[in-house]
């Protein structure tokens, strides 16, 4: 897990099918000596799994992910520890299916969307 | 093998413990192939399972490796690309510390800095992932 070493984030609040988060992140986990060495920038696939696990977080139950049809990164995420990021997940189950339509902000500018969806495992 | 683990720093920008790929098998101007052994240690390894993201990163970093290759061949210094936008995601199986993975990357298309790709991976002879990428070059 990335949690509580690369990233942590406060409590879940929960309105309907939708749950919201602050992000904070860890300038000082080893990911971001190797991406990239001359200017830290959180790599895509960590955003994608900053979506699962505060969805195992919410669900309390481990997931697989098994399809995303649409992942759009549409800004570099500097990593500073003053600075809270904003993810917004909206959960439908259907059936075995977890779908997940999550995106992460820096207050209104989007700067990762995602659909995808997930199965209990 | 066109070039080995010692080697493969010299085509990616990546740094450990950031480095999803281990040799570059083979490599043209359409495709690349690389392998990669999964550590317990790997920092994209949760519970002793490669997870998704490092199933993606390592299809951008195979990518990253075709290119790097090519453009050291052509005496140009090594470009760094982000993932731009992702489609078409599959994943099957997920690959245990201990595997190895061997994955394909297609170009589909390039316009400037904009690069389409296809890619797969395969564990135990099985395709266990696959997905399209659009990788943006920072020139």
């Amino acid at each position: 897990m990335l949690q509580n070493t690369f990233f942590t984030f406060t409590d879940l609040l929960a309105a309907g099918n939708t749950v919201k988060t602050d992000i904070k992140l860890n300038t000082a986990h080893p990911i971001f000596k190797g991406h990239f060495p001359e200017q830290a920038v959180v790599p895509g696939v960590c955003m994608l799994q900053m979506v699962k696990e505060i969805l195992e977080a919410y669900i309390k139950k481990e997931t697989r992910l098994i399809k995303a049809g649409d992942l759009k990164f549409l800004s570099f995420i500097y990593p500073d520890e003053n600075k809270l990021i904003q993810m917004e997940l909206k959960i439908t189950m259907e059936d075995e299916r977890i779908i997940a339509d999550a995106r992460l902000l820096d207050n209104t500018t989007i700067l990762f969307k995602f659909k995808g969806i997930f199965v209990g495992r | 093998m066109i070039i080995s683990e010692e080697n493969i720093l010299s085509l990616i920008p990546q740094r450990p413990p950031f480095v999803m790929v281990d040799q570059l098998v083979s490599c043209d101007e359409i495709s690349s192939n690389t392998t990669l052994l999964i550590k317990e240690e790997n920092v994209l390894v949760f519970n002793g399972e490669f997870s998704e993201a490092g199933l993606i990163e390592n299809i951008a970093q195979t990518a990253a490796a075709g290119l790097g290759y090519m453009t050291q061949r052509s005496g140009q210094p090594i470009l760094t690309g982000y993932i731009a936008a992702i489609k078409n995601l599959e994943v099957f199986a997920l690959p245990e510390a201990g595997d190895v993975i061997t994955t394909n990357v297609s170009i589909e298309t390039q316009i400037f800095e904009v690069i389409l790709i296809t890619g797969s991976i395969r564990c135990k002879g099985e395709v266990i992932a696959k997905c399209e990428m659009k990788i943006f070059i920072k020139k």
